[in-house]
């Protein structure tokens, strides 16, 4: 008996001892999983992904001419017996098919017989799919239609067609936007368009990515990297694809703009990956070699990430070892300190309490402060504005602090402002 | 060597081979879920039914995933869409239940959603009572919008058996989209007796149906005011707020100084009125500043010199701003320029404005500054004189002469 209850005993032990390890195992490999350890960086479905052409919806070249009106009659029952054109997956696929066969000219006439209608504005979703088919042959001639049909919405609406248009011919609407005689409308958003074609390129055609980024400025490109920052936060094996490919790029701008979009969104039950990242931040900012002019805002901007990841101690105290003496406070960190102030308003001020007086000291006392004014919280932006050297500084912080606190409390700004020693 | 004469060597083994697997399984199923468009964990029956599956199966399912795996965090193409649909027409009811399993719908990636629309709305043509229940069942109950293809599908095969089961078995969100469905369809089937029908079926049913009827009435003078008669006669604030809307977006262009007079219209009740102008005005002064500016300056407008200012500043705000203030001076309204000066100033002190941080943030102050200057120098100095150091030096370096005091 004594020997049986032992072996029960032992056996019930071992179960459980398996059990806890099995059920930890499974735990931390998820975390490990979720943090992008052994995982290839080449993510699995790109592997083999065989063809990444689509079957594109083109207007076909042989087409018989036909009684516009009786297109449109048709195009138009589809549409008011299968009125919710978006969930009607039928309805649309039989309108491509009846505008596929048709030639730019007669789309044009169908485009304005659907213009004329008392109900335009109800039909928005024929009207469009209607729209990115003519874009296809004639991108100038339908924007333009698009725009002419009303001075308030036309934009809303050749944007919307020109969207879908360049999700699937993005090579194409590219190179629309590229002309020289391009619309106006249209030139005034060239870069923002520009930016959200080049942004949805990533997987189809990167190739093509890297050759646009060429056209454009410097900061559209950041804009690019940013989102796609965003884009793969969660996904491992596209963060460190595209993380070796920003490095890779030559302009030290993407890595920081890629990171700068990973860090505002890293997930929080990714504890592990964000700490290895960190790590690799700070080697890649001390290794990689930079122009002096570029270096204060890539490292401004690293460290005005990890700042919004609440590892501000370590970051604040790397920069403040390298940029104390400066007066300038780069514009990203400003930023990432003004929401720091907004999020933590306690743990800036002692932060910053805590620093020794120097140039880079007043420059970041100045935005806490007038951060902490937005908050109304005037004493403490007053007793940050008397620590700062700099009497410019100063007076501006003042005098503005003076304005905001009048207006709320009179009689504690009165008396603030008497304390204060003469200007 | 010691542990495999110990008398517990098979519990280690055991151990060791049961960690592995569990830990293999969590890594496994964490890259599934993170990778692309994400994947739901590996079951037992998933990994059976795709051993079991033929060749076209596999490959129609590989390539569904490729797509929404590409797209990662955006929709599909019109050109996807297309072809996903395709393949989705000529799955069998089982087929499609079967990929639906493969959809994680938690992980807000926009294709995951299209995809999932196109298989309910595909299910419901195939078998619609079985997909309705799936559909307000776990884990799809809280997907609420799944109600929309699904009667999408349903209403235009069946409906009067659709009408029958939703009012027997719908959610309420079954119920309001089988509602705005059916009120826009039936108002179309009968253009005549369709506002009555759908008043029958529903409240919603009816708002659909007041929406199309906006815009089959925004032409002509008395085809509005006998909609704002229709609405305000009914009274429901709902229908008055969706009603209004699409009519003033509706009204052609040219129509909308003549809509402005529809205000006039004795018939409509003062309190709705109001709402109504206000939004006339929003869309007028995006299309025809000047006119717009006119009509609100009138006596007969009945506008407050508040609204006009706030027009104003739309007007500037639109990149406009010589536009705006060459019209101010020439209708005598110096003092829309000084009070737009004033209160952009005070948005950005408020708003924690820092020279050289945030350029586009009251970028065009010190242009507007200028004009004022040029009109009243007194007062602009005397103004800027009481703004902060760092307010005063970047209007007078934006400024173009620099002469600010």
């Amino acid at each position: 008996m004594g020997t049986r209850g032992k072996s029960v005993r032992t056996s019930i032990c071992w179960l459980l001892v398996i059990g806890a390890v099995a059920f930890s195992s499974n735990r931390s490999a998820k975390y490990l999983a979720r943090a992008g350890y052994f995982q290839s960086a080449v993510p699995g479905h790109s592997k083999t992904s065989g063809g990444n052409e689509v079957r594109s919806i083109r207007p076909s070249t042989e087409h018989e001419p036909r009684e516009i009106e009786a297109v449109l009659t048709q195009l138009l029952s589809i549409y008011r017996t299968r009125n919710e054109l978006w969930l009607s997956f039928d309805a649309q696929a039989e309108v491509d098919r009846i505008v596929a066969s048709l030639s730019p000219e007669e789309l044009a006439r169908i485009f304005q017989g659907l213009d004329a209608l008392d109900e335009t504005s109800s039909i928005d979703d024929l009207y469009l799919q209607v729209g990115a088919c003519w874009a296809a042959v004639d991108p100038t001639a339908a924007m333009n239609a698009a725009l002419g049909r009303s001075k308030d919405r036309g934009m809303y609406l050749a944007s919307r067609i020109f969207r879908q248009w360049a999700a699937d011919h993005p090579e194409n609407a590219l190179r629309w936007l590229d002309a020289p005689d391009l619309i106006p409308q249209f030139q005034k958003q060239r870069e923002q368009f520009r930016v959200e074609v080049v942004s949805g390129l990533t997987e189809a055609d990167f190739p093509l990515a890297q050759a646009t980024f060429r056209k454009m400025s410097p900061a559209d490109v950041r804009a690019v990297w940013e989102r796609w920052g965003h884009s793969y936060v969660e996904d491992p094996a596209m963060r460190e694809r595209f993380s070796s490919l920003s490095k890779e790029s030559g302009d030290p701008d993407a890595y920081a703009a890629f990171n700068k979009g990973l860090m505002k969104l890293w997930p929080e039950n990714d504890p592990l990956g964000l700490m290895g990242h960190l790590e690799d931040l700070k080697d890649h900012l001390e290794s990689v070699n930079l122009p002096p002019e570029v270096r204060p805002r890539i490292d401004a901007e690293a460290v005005g990430a990890a700042i919004l990841r609440e590892y501000n101690e370590p970051a604040l105290e790397w920069w403040m070892q390298r940029y104390s003496d400066s007066d300038v406070l780069p514009p990203p960190l400003g930023r990432a300190l003004v929401t720091w102030v907004r999020n933590k308003p306690e743990i800036s001020m002692q932060w910053l309490q805590d620093q020794p007086r120097s140039p880079q000291r007043d420059a970041m006392g100045s935005v806490i402060a007038t951060s902490l004014m937005t908050q109304q919280r005037f004493s403490q932006a007053a007793s940050i504005l008397a620590t700062i050297n700099n009497p410019e500084t100063r007076t501006a912080g003042v005098e503005r602090l003076e304005i905001l606190w009048k207006e709320k409390d009179p009689g504690a700004a009165e008396q603030w402002r008497k304390a204060l020693p003469p200007r | 060597m010691f542990l495999w004469r110990s008398p517990h060597r098979w519990y280690f083994l055991l151990a060791l081979l049961v960690g592995g697997g569990a830990g293999w399984l969590g890594w496994k199923n964490e890259v599934r879920a993170v990778s692309g468009a994400g994947a739901p964990p590996l079951k037992f029956r998933s990994a059976t039914r795709h051993l079991l599956m033929d060749r076209s199966q596999k490959d129609a399912f590989a390539r569904l995933n490729e797509l929404r795996h590409r797209a990662s965090w955006m929709d599909l193409t019109t050109a996807e869409k297309r072809e996903c649909w395709e393949i989705f027409r000529s799955f069998s009811e089982q087929q499609l239940t079967a990929y639906l399993d493969e959809l994680p719908l938690d992980n807000g990636k926009a294709a995951n959603w299209t995809l999932a629309c196109m298989v309910f709305h595909r299910w419901a043509q195939l078998a619609p009572e079985a997909a309705a229940r799936a559909s307000m069942t776990p884990p799809y109950s809280k997907h609420r919008e799944l109600a929309f293809p699904i009667i999408g599908a349903w209403f235009f095969n069946d409906q009067e058996r659709a009408a029958k089961w939703v009012n027997l078995n719908g959610s309420q969100d079954m119920k309001n989209a089988y509602e705005r469905i059916a009120g826009k369809a039936i108002f179309y089937q009968d253009p005549e007796g369709g506002l009555e029908k759908a008043e029958a079926i529903g409240p919603e049913a009816l708002r659909a149906a007041l929406i199309v009827l906006a815009s089959k009435s925004a032409a002509t003078r008395e085809s509005r005011s006998d909609y704002l008669k229709l609405l305000a006669e009914n009274g429901d604030p709902m229908h008055w707020f969706s009603g209004t809307y699409s009519l003033v977006l509706a009204a052609p262009e040219e129509e909308v100084e003549g809509l402005l007079d529809d205000v006039a219209d004795s018939r409509i009740p003062e309190d709705l009125a109001k709402e109504y102008r206000n939004r006339l005005i929003d869309r007028l002064i995006r299309i025809d500043h000047e006119r717009a500016m006119e009509w609100a300056m009138s006596g007969h407008s009945g506008v407050s010199d508040e609204k006009r200012l706030t027009m104003f500043e739309t007007w500037a705000g639109m990149e406009r701003w010589d536009e705006a203030a060459e019209w101010a001076m020439r209708s005598g309204r110096t003092d829309f320029i000084s009070a737009s000066v004033r209160r952009q100033a005070n948005a950005m002190l408020r708003n924690g404005w820092q020279i050289g941080h945030q350029p586009d943030f009251g970028a065009d102050l010190p242009a507007r500054y200028q004009t004022w200057q040029a009109q009243e120098p007194e007062a602009a100095g005397a103004w800027l004189g009481s703004m902060p150091l760092d307010m005063r030096k970047f209007v007078k370096e934006g400024s173009a002469d620099g002469h600010a005091r």
